[in-house]
């Protein structure tokens, strides 16, 4: 796992990964499709996973503070109920399994609760775009006054 | 309420996609702008998909999310397609 692999430019891709891994994950369960390539590339952009590479261990991924937070904070949106340190660890469990192997094994409640962090996933990362400080113009702003002005 | 926001973010979403091909009848002296525009062009019909696929989930926190995420992408590259307008051929010179 690259250091900084969650960066703005990671955060901004997520977006519409989380939203389109959670409609195929819905239509998993609806039994309309039976496989999820947007949840896969999720799981290895918030893993920091490479394609040919395994997922690092929970422990490592808890190491990674900006990943707890907003896994955390996903949990919590899911389903309006404060998140607990159980969801927390449930989630990066089964985002590790996600991005070894797939969705081999997943019973419907897991698949359920992915969805619902996705969606909570979403919601947090569209917040922070919404959010986000535009860059102040500060070269327009300044006057410009040349180095040599100064004496040095 | 549901489809009342479906269909109102895809017409906003249509309109946006309508402005951007009348900017691209446009002349423009470096072919980045236009190609910066299809990209443009490409991601917001990718919204109205997912809005569509969303909307056939029968999951409203979905499509409320799917919506939400679209009306946000209007908002933050609205200024983008100004600044790309901006580099049409020089008007106004006298």
């Amino acid at each position: 796992m690259a250091n900084h692999h969650l960066n703005r430019l990671a955060r901004n891709l997520a977006v519409e990964q989380s939203l389109d891994a959670a409609i195929e994950l819905n239509e998993m369960i609806d039994a309309k499709r039976d496989d999820a390539p947007a949840l896969s590339k999720l799981a290895r952009l918030l893993t920091g996973t490479q394609p040919e590479e395994g997922a690092p261990s929970k422990r490592e991924l808890l190491s990674s503070s900006q990943l707890a937070s907003l896994s955390f904070r996903a949990a919590e949106a899911a389903d309006s109920q404060p998140a607990t340190a159980r969801d927390l660890d449930t989630i990066l469990e089964l985002l590790v399994r996600i991005a070894n192997a797939g969705l081999k094994n997943f019973s419907e409640a897991d698949l359920v609760f992915v969805r619902d962090f996705c969606l909570g996933l979403n919601r947090e990362l569209v917040l922070e775009v919404a959010n986000r400080t535009i860059e102040p113009a500060v070269v327009r702003s300044t006057k410009f006054e040349p180095m040599a002005l100064h004496g040095n | 309420m549901a489809i009342e926001l479906q269909n109102h973010t895809i017409e906003k979403l249509a309109a946006v996609v309508r402005q951007i091909d009348t900017l691209l009848l446009s002349d423009f002296p470096y072919d980045s702008t236009k190609t910066a525009l299809e990209k443009f062009k490409d991601h917001f019909l990718g919204q109205i998909d997912r809005v569509k696929r969303a909307a056939g989930g029968n999951n409203r926190i979905l499509l409320v999310q799917a919506c939400m995420t679209a009306n946000n992408r209007i908002l933050e590259n609205l200024p983008y397609l100004g600044f790309l307008l901006r580099s049409t051929n020089v008007r106004n010179t006298f």
